[in-house]
C-alpha cells in the first residue's frame, strides 16, 4: 500500500472517530448537565405524578337553552413548600392581591418542608378569576425576569412555590330564578335538594385521581376527564320569571307564609314553571339565604304533602260519575249537616244550601254533599279503589329530590274509621302533594288518562342528546267521565266573578280551602287548566297560611287569574274564537 | 493427476506470495467487512433514533394538546357563564325597558296563521342519541415499534405454506 492510500485510510478513520466523539460528547452534555437538566426540570421524562382529574359539573339549561346553572372559573391558591425560594416575595404578593395577612402567609411559606407533615398548604380555596389573573401575571413576570429585584434579606424575588390552580365553581346566571327547582351544590361537590341532588350521578361526572406518566411514549395512556352530563329542563325561563313575579306580588297581598305556583303542560306532563316563595339566591350569602327556610318553611312546596281541601272533591266526583252512581244533574238537598260515625259534617260556611245538583254542589263546594256522595253513593270500597287508581300515596317520580309520597289511610288500615271516608271526600284527613294532584287531575284534559309530571326534558352526554319521553300513569276514569267533569268544572269557573279577568279563554278549575289542624289558618289552593277545548296549561296554586282571608276563592283563585293572563301571552295561545277561526283556515 | 496437483499448489503459492508481498490487501478486506457491519449498525440505529424521536415529539404534542384542551375547557365554561349573565332574564328585561319596550298584553296581540311554522321548539344541544361504533384511532406501528420489535414480530409471524400464498 502506498503512502497516499494509507493516508486516505487514516483520514477516513479519523473522521469516523471524530464523528463518534462528537456524538458521544453531545449525548453526555445532554444527559448530564446543561440543557438536559433544564429539560428534565421542566418536563421530567420518567416522572410519574398523581393527577387529579376534575370534571366539570354538567350545565343545567331551560327548555330554550338558557343557562340556569353553569360553571365558572375559580382558583385555588396554595403553597408547595419544597419549591419555595423566597417566602417574603410570596407573602408580599399574596397579601397585596388577595388581602391575606402578610405575617401569616410569611410564617406558612417559611416553614421547613422537612419538618411539616404536608408540604402542600392551601391558602385560599375561592379566589375569583380577576384576582387570580393578577396573581398569575405577577408570578409569570417575576419568574421570567432576568433581574426581578430582591427582598430586604438580599434574596432575589421569586414566586416559585406559589401554586395557582384553576377549578370549576357553580354559577347561577339567572340569580334566584328557579332556585328551588335547581337545588344547592355544596363546597365539597355534593348537592342537596332539587335537580342537583336527584341527578347528582349524572351531573357530577367522574372525579378521580390517577397516576400520569410524563413519558411522551405513554401520552396515549392518559385517561380522559369524564365531565358531567348537561341537563335540559322542561322549565321555560320566561314563564318561570312570570310565575315568580306573580307569586311575589300575591305573597304581599295575601300575607301567606309560603306560596307555590306550578304550571304543567297537560298533554306531555312537562313542568313549564315551578315558582316557590320564599326562594333562595344561590349566589347569595349562605347564612342569610338559609334563614329564609327557618320556621319550618319548605324548600319546594310542590314536593310536600298537605291536606288539600276542596280541590280533592274533583277526585270524589270523578269516582262517582265514573261508577255511574251520580250524574251532573243528580239532586241533593243540603240540610247543612251529615252525621257519620257519630261525627257531624258541616259545610265551609256552616250553612244549609237547600236543593242542589252535583254541579252546584261542586260550584258551592259543599262538604256535606260530597260526604254524602262518598258515604251513601260510592261506599268505602269504590272510593278508595279510585283513590288508588289515581295513585295517591305514590310519589310521581319527578326528577326532584325529597318528594313526599303523601299519606292516605286506606280502608284496610287498622286505624281507619268511617269518618275518614267522609272527610277524605272533601280533602281533609288525607295528605297529597301538588304534583300528585296535577297527575290525578291531568286525567280530565287527557280523556281519562293521567300523565306523569316531569321536569327533565333531555340529557346531553358525550355530544348526544337523550330525550325524555312523556309517560302516561294509567287511566282511572273513562273519557266520557273526563269530559263530563271537565264541563262541570268549566261551568263552575264561568259562574265565578274572577273569570271576568280573562275574557275569551274557557278554563276549568276548582278552589280548595283546607283547614290546618289545631289552628284557624288554612291552605288555599286552586287547580285549573285551559283552554278547555285545547288544553295547553294546567296550573296549581297553593298559598300556605294566608292571613288576609282564609278562603281559596279570594286568595288562590286571583293568583290563577293572573297566571293565566301571563300564560296566554307567553305561550302564544289565541282566544278561543280566534283559535277556532284560525283552525278553520 | 499429478499435473493438476502441481497447478493447484502453484496457484496457492502465487496467492500466498501476493499477500506476503502486499499484506494490506487482507487488511483492506477485513476493514471492508468491518465497515459494512458498522454501516449496517449505523443505519439501523439511525432508523431507531429517527422513529423514536418522532414518537417522542408526537407524544409531547399530545401532552401539550391535552393541557391546552383543559385550559380551553375552563375558558369556555367561564365565557359561557359570562354570556349567560349578560343575557339573563333580568338583564334582558332591564335592557328592553331601557330601550322603551314594555310587556305586551293579551288584548294587544294579533294572531296570524303561518303555514308550515311548527311553533316554538325546544332546544337541541346535540344530535339525538343513536348507535355509534366508536373506534380508537389507529396508529401506524411505525410510530410505536422499534426495529427490534419489528424484527421479532416478523420472526414470530406464522409462515404460510407456499401453496397458501396469494
Amino acid at each position: 500500500m502506498n503512502v497516499r492510500t494509507a493516508l486516505r485510510f487514516v483520514i477516513t478513520g479519523a473522521l469516523f472517530l471524530l464523528g463518534g466523539v462528537v456524538i458521544i460528547a453531545r449525548l453526555v452534555s445532554l444527559q448530564v448537565g446543561g440543557p438536559g437538566e433544564q429539560i428534565r426540570e421542566i418536563e421530567p421524562l420518567d416522572g410519574v405524578e398523581v393527577a387529579y382529574l376534575q370534571p366539570a359539573r354538567g350545565n343545567i339549561y331551560d327548555r330554550d337553552g338558557y343557562l340556569l346553572a353553569g360553571n365558572q372559573l375559580i382558583y385555588e391558591v396554595s403553597l408547595e413548600l419544597n419549591a419555595v425560594q423566597n417566602p417574603i416575595s410570596i407573602a408580599l404578593a399574596v397579601s397585596n392581591v388577595l388581602g391575606m395577612d402578610y405575617s401569616e402567609v410569611l410564617r406558612l411559606a417559611s416553614q421547613d418542608p422537612e419538618t411539616v407533615e404536608n408540604t402542600h398548604i392551601l391558602l385560599d380555596y375561592f379566589v375569583p378569576y380577576e384576582q387570580a389573573s393578577r396573581l398569575i401575571q405577577l408570578k409569570e413576570k417575576t419568574d421570567a425576569a432576568v433581574d426581578p429585584g430582591s427582598t430586604p434579606d438580599g434574596k432575589k424575588h421569586s414566586l416559585r412555590g406559589l401554586v395557582i390552580s384553576p377549578r370549576y365553581d357553580r354559577s347561577y346566571p339567572e340569580g334566584s330564578l328557579a332556585s328551588n327547582v335547581l337545588g344547592i351544590v355544596l363546597k365539597d361537590g355534593s348537592s342537596v335538594q332539587g335537580v342537583e341532588e336527584k341527578l347528582q350521578m349524572l351531573l357530577s361526572g367522574q372525579e378521580r385521581q390517577t397516576r400520569v406518566s410524563a413519558n411522551p411514549y405513554q401520552a396515549l395512556n392518559l385517561p380522559d376527564t369524564l365531565h358531567g352530563a348537561d341537563l335540559v329542563l322542561t322549565i321555560d325561563r320566561e314563564i318561570q320569571a312570570a310565575l315568580e313575579e306573580v307569586l311575589d306580588e300575591h305573597m304581599g297581598i295575601t300575607g301567606a307564609k309560603q306560596g307555590l305556583i306550578v304550571v304543567m303542560d297537560p298533554r306531555s306532563g312537562e313542568i313549564l314553571g315551578m315558582a316557590n316563595a320564599p326562594r333562595m339566591d344561590l349566589s347569595g350569602d349562605w347564612d342569610v339565604e338559609v334563614q329564609k327556610f327557618s320556621d319550618d318553611r319548605s324548600f319546594n312546596m310542590a314536593l310536600d304533602s298537605y291536606e288539600p281541601g276542596s280541590v280533592f272533591k274533583i277526585i270524589t266526583m270523578a269516582a262517582a260519575l265514573d261508577t255511574g252512581v251520580v250524574s251532573p244533574d243528580t239532586p241533593f238537598t243540603d240540610t247543612g249537616s251529615l252525621e257519620v260515625d257519630g261525627w257531624t259534617i258541616r259545610n265551609w260556611d256552616g250553612g244549609a244550601w237547600g236543593p242542589q245538583t252535583m254541579t252546584t254542589c261542586m260550584e258551592h263546594s259543599l262538604n256535606v254533599c260530597l260526604a254524602w256522595v262518598a258515604t251513601e253513593k260510592l261506599g268505602q270500597s269504590r272510593f278508595y279503589q279510585y283513590v288508588r287508581a289515581f295513585q295517591f300515596g305514590t310519589p310521581t317520580g319527578i326528577e326532584l329530590a325529597n318528594e313526599s309520597s303523601g299519606y292516605v289511610r286506606f280502608d284496610n288500615h287498622p286505624d281507619w274509621h268511617p269518618i275518614d271516608l267522609a272527610t277524605n271526600s272533601y280533602g281533609q284527613g288525607i295528605m297529597v302533594t301538588p304534583l300528585q294532584m296535577l297527575r290525578a287531575v291531568s286525567a280530565l284534559p287527557n280523556q281519562g288518562r293521567m300523565i306523569t309530571p316531569h321536569i327533565l326534558k333531555a340529557v346531553v352526554s358525550r355530544s348526544q342528546q337523550y330525550e325524555v319521553t312523556p309517560q302516561y300513569a294509567g287511566q282511572p276514569i273513562s273519557a266520557e267521565t273526563a269530559a263530563t267533569l271537565t264541563e262541570m268544572l268549566a261551568t263552575i269557573v264561568e259562574s265565578e266573578s274572577y273569570t271576568e279577568m280573562y275574557p275569551g279563554y274557557r278554563v276549568a278549575g276548582k278552589t280548595g280551602t283546607g283547614t290546618i289542624y289545631g289552628t284557624s289558618l288554612t291552605n288555599a289552593s286552586f287547580i285549573g287548566w285551559g283552554p278547555v277545548s285545547d288544553p295547553r296549561f294546567m296550573v296549581y296554586v297553593w298559598l300556605h297560611k294566608p292571613t288576609t282571608s282564609p278562603w281559596a276563592s279570594l286568595m288562590a283563585a286571583p293568583v290563577f287569574v293572573d297566571v293565566v293572563e301571563r300564560l296566554v301571552v307567553l305561550m302564544d295561545i289565541p282566544p278561543d274564537d280566534v283559535r277556532i277561526q284560525l283552525g278553520a283556515q | 493427476m499429478e499435473t493438476q496437483a502441481k497447478e493447484t499448489m502453484q496457484r496457492t503459492m502465487q496467492y500466498t506470495q501476493a499477500y506476503v508481498q502486499a499484506p494490506w490487501r487482507r487488511q483492506l478486506r477485513s476493514i471492508g467487512v468491518l465497515l459494512t457491519v458498522v454501516l449496517v449498525l449505523v443505519l439501523l440505529s439511525s432508523l431507531f433514533v429517527s422513529v423514536n424521536a418522532r414518537a417522542a415529539t408526537l407524544g409531547r404534542q399530545i401532552q401539550r394538546s391535552r393541557q391546552q384542551i383543559e385550559a380551553l375547557e375552563f375558558e369556555i365554561a367561564q365565557l359561557r357563564s359570562e354570556l349567560a349573565f349578560q343575557t339573563s332574564a333580568t338583564n334582558m328585561r332591564q335592557r328592553a325597558e331601557a330601550l322603551g319596550f314594555r310587556p305586551v298584553t293579551s288584548d294587544e296581540l294579533v294572531y296570524v296563521l303561518v303555514p308550515g311554522y311548527p311553533g316554538r321548539q325546544a332546544v337541541v344541544l346535540a344530535p339525538p342519541a343513536k348507535t355509534v361504533v366508536i373506534s380508537r384511532p389507529v396508529i401506524s406501528p411505525a410510530f410505536t415499534q422499534s426495529w427490534l420489535d419489528w424484527l421479532l414480530a416478523q420472526m414470530e409471524a406464522p409462515v404460510l405454506p407456499l401453496a397458501e400464498l396469494p
